[in-house]
């Protein structure tokens, strides 16, 4: 039902300008925006996953010390939303911050993390990062699937690690890796309170991230049209990159555990 | 013999780096704590690091709440959470009900459908949306964060809802037919009962996606005294940036939701459970 809404909307947007497509293509913010993000997508995702696993991994066994290693490394998300943009607002401060107070003890004279070009998409890296916790708990969920006698078998052969990991524990993952994966992208490429709460899309546009590019041309300058041809752009590019994950996956995942339908 | 020595220190090596990496992740929050009870001029002259105040000042939290109408913005932030939740889940139980239940033409195409707007971005149904909400005249009131809920906006919810009820033995509806039961009377006492801690589950998550909603609030609210919390505090933030303290005490007040469900969860967090595991498979 919903999806004739999306149409209408979109295909209304469509007519009223094709212009805007041209003016999209010359628009070098749109290229900047686009690219911002599909960096920081492609940097976030894939980092998120390997600690997350490895986090995981290691803390697999229950000892007490593991026990409390996780509630420690799930500890960030006790906050979410704005309240956590604000803490790393203030982290972040150049003079009072966290980071820089810690820097300033070995004497180093820390950055203006939000008026660099660079460390500011680096600092919004970090917090994303900072939440780890979530990929890890999902990741020792998924473990405990993975049939323990099969792991000593392989280490009984005198399996290493990586055979460990080929046969016993990437099969048994793999549906959720790939479930990670594509929501994990399409939540990263979404991006947008760090923007409008830490940045403002600045320092020269450098946190200038797709979402938020299209919040500002929709409600900030008001060209509404346009915002529309960028929205449509970004969920054709979303799409092709989903399908493109849907195609490889068949080449990785072991499917025999999904039972959607 | 020598294996075996150098895989207890490799294993000792990360065990150490574990530690050390944990404190990163656990000590802003402490650190926000503790300034958040901290008279606000030592906040500045301070230059340790960890600095227990001389005097511990929990009045931070009443200035932060009357620096700004935060009580308002707390009854507008319960209220269309609470709603836009119960959608929802009301909506979603539907729709998962006929998908679970009900046989007819083009379902399995239908519910791809469905399951295909989980990968549609929020950003692309923003100008259609506001566009359509604009010509409803809905602009600066919660209509436009609540109503979309009734109507199953949620593919996710709808997935597993649906797989849970599949796993409900079919007899049970047979007997209620045989009582002559409508299907909300299947719904209410064969359905509800069995999905119910699912439902709780589900609930709090799409709670805590709306009480954390910063675009949809952003967009369409635009009257000050309709300002919802994550706007609040926004605003608070560009208003009284430099004062770190009261900040930091309005930020925790507004987290106060997803610290209880830190809490709740503890046990299933030190097993390594995923809190919402129930959920997938």
């Amino acid at each position: 039902m919903l999806s004739f809404f999306r149409w209408t909307g979109i295909s209304e947007a469509k007519y009223v300008g094709l212009e805007n497509y041209n003016q999209l293509i010359n628009d070098p913010l749109f290229w900047k925006s686009l690219r911002i993000t599909l960096i920081y997508t492609i940097i976030t995702v894939p980092l998120n996953l390997v600690i997350g696993f490895f986090l995981a991994l290691f803390l697999n066994k229950d000892t007490w010390l593991n026990q409390i290693l996780r509630l420690g490394f799930y500890t960030p998300h006790l906050i979410s939303g704005v309240p956590l943009l604000l803490l790393w607002a203030w982290i972040f401060n150049t003079r009072y911050g966290l980071i820089n107070r810690i820097l300033d003890l070995i004497g180093i004279t820390g950055p203006s993390w939000f008026e660099n070009e660079i460390s500011a998409l680096v600092a919004i890296i970090i917090i994303s990062v900072w939440s780890v916790g979530n990929y890890m708990l999902i990741f020792l969920a998924s473990f405990q699937r993975i049939p323990n006698q099969l792991i000593e078998v392989i280490k009984l052969e005198g399996g290493s690690f990586n055979q460990v990991f080929k046969y016993a524990i990437f099969p048994y993952i793999s549906p959720i890796l790939f479930f990670l994966t594509i929501v994990g992208f399409i939540g990263a490429a979404q991006i947008f309170s760090e923007a409008y709460v830490l940045t403002q899309g600045g320092p020269n546009n450098a946190t200038l991230f797709y979402s938020f590019y299209v919040y500002q041309n929709a409600f900030s300058f008001f060209k509404l049209g346009y915002a529309s041809a960028l929205a449509w752009v970004f969920f054709v590019i979303i799409m092709l990159i989903t399908g493109i994950q849907f195609l490889l996956s068949k080449l990785w995942v072991t499917y025999d555990e999904i039972k959607i339908t | 013999m020598l294996y075996n020595v150098l895989n207890r220190i490799t294993k000792i090596i990360i065990t150490i780096f574990l530690i050390i990496s944990v404190i990163p992740m656990v000590f802003p929050l402490i650190w926000m704590t503790i300034t958040s009870i901290t008279p606000e001029k030592e906040f500045y002259q301070e230059e340790n690091i960890l600095h227990w105040p001389s005097e511990i000042r929990f009045k931070n939290f009443g200035d932060a709440m009357t620096l700004l109408p935060f009580h308002k913005f707390f009854i507008n932030t319960i209220i269309f959470s609470t709603i836009a939740t119960f959608g929802s889940l009301l909506s979603c139980t539907f729709v998962a009900y006929g998908f679970a239940r009900y046989e007819f033409k083009r379902k399995n195409f239908l519910f791809w459908l469905l399951l295909s707007t989980m990968i549609l971005p929020g950003v692309v149904l923003m100008v259609p949306m506001f566009l359509i909400f604009n010509f409803l005249g809905w602009i600066d009131t919660y209509l436009p964060l609540t109503v979309p809920s009734f109507f199953g906006l949620s593919a996710g919810t709808v997935l597993i809802l649906r797989q849970r009820i599949k796993t409900i033995p079919s007899i049970l509806f047979e007997a209620g037919s045989v009582e002559g039961f409508s299907a909300f009377h299947s719904i209410r006492y064969i359905i509800l009962p069995e999905i119910f801690p699912i439902l709780g589950t589900l609930g709090v998550l799409h709670f805590i996606g709306h009480w954390n909603d910063l675009m949809g609030p952003l967009i369409y609210i635009n009257s000050f005294d309709k300002k919802t919390l994550s706007l609040g505090l926004t605003y608070f933030q560009s208003q009284f940036s430099t004062n770190m303290t009261l900040m930091m005490a309005a930020s925790l007040i507004v987290a106060i939701p997803t610290i209880i469900v830190f809490f709740v969860n503890q046990k299933k967090i030190i097993k390594g459970i995923n809190l919402f595991g129930e959920i997938k498979h």
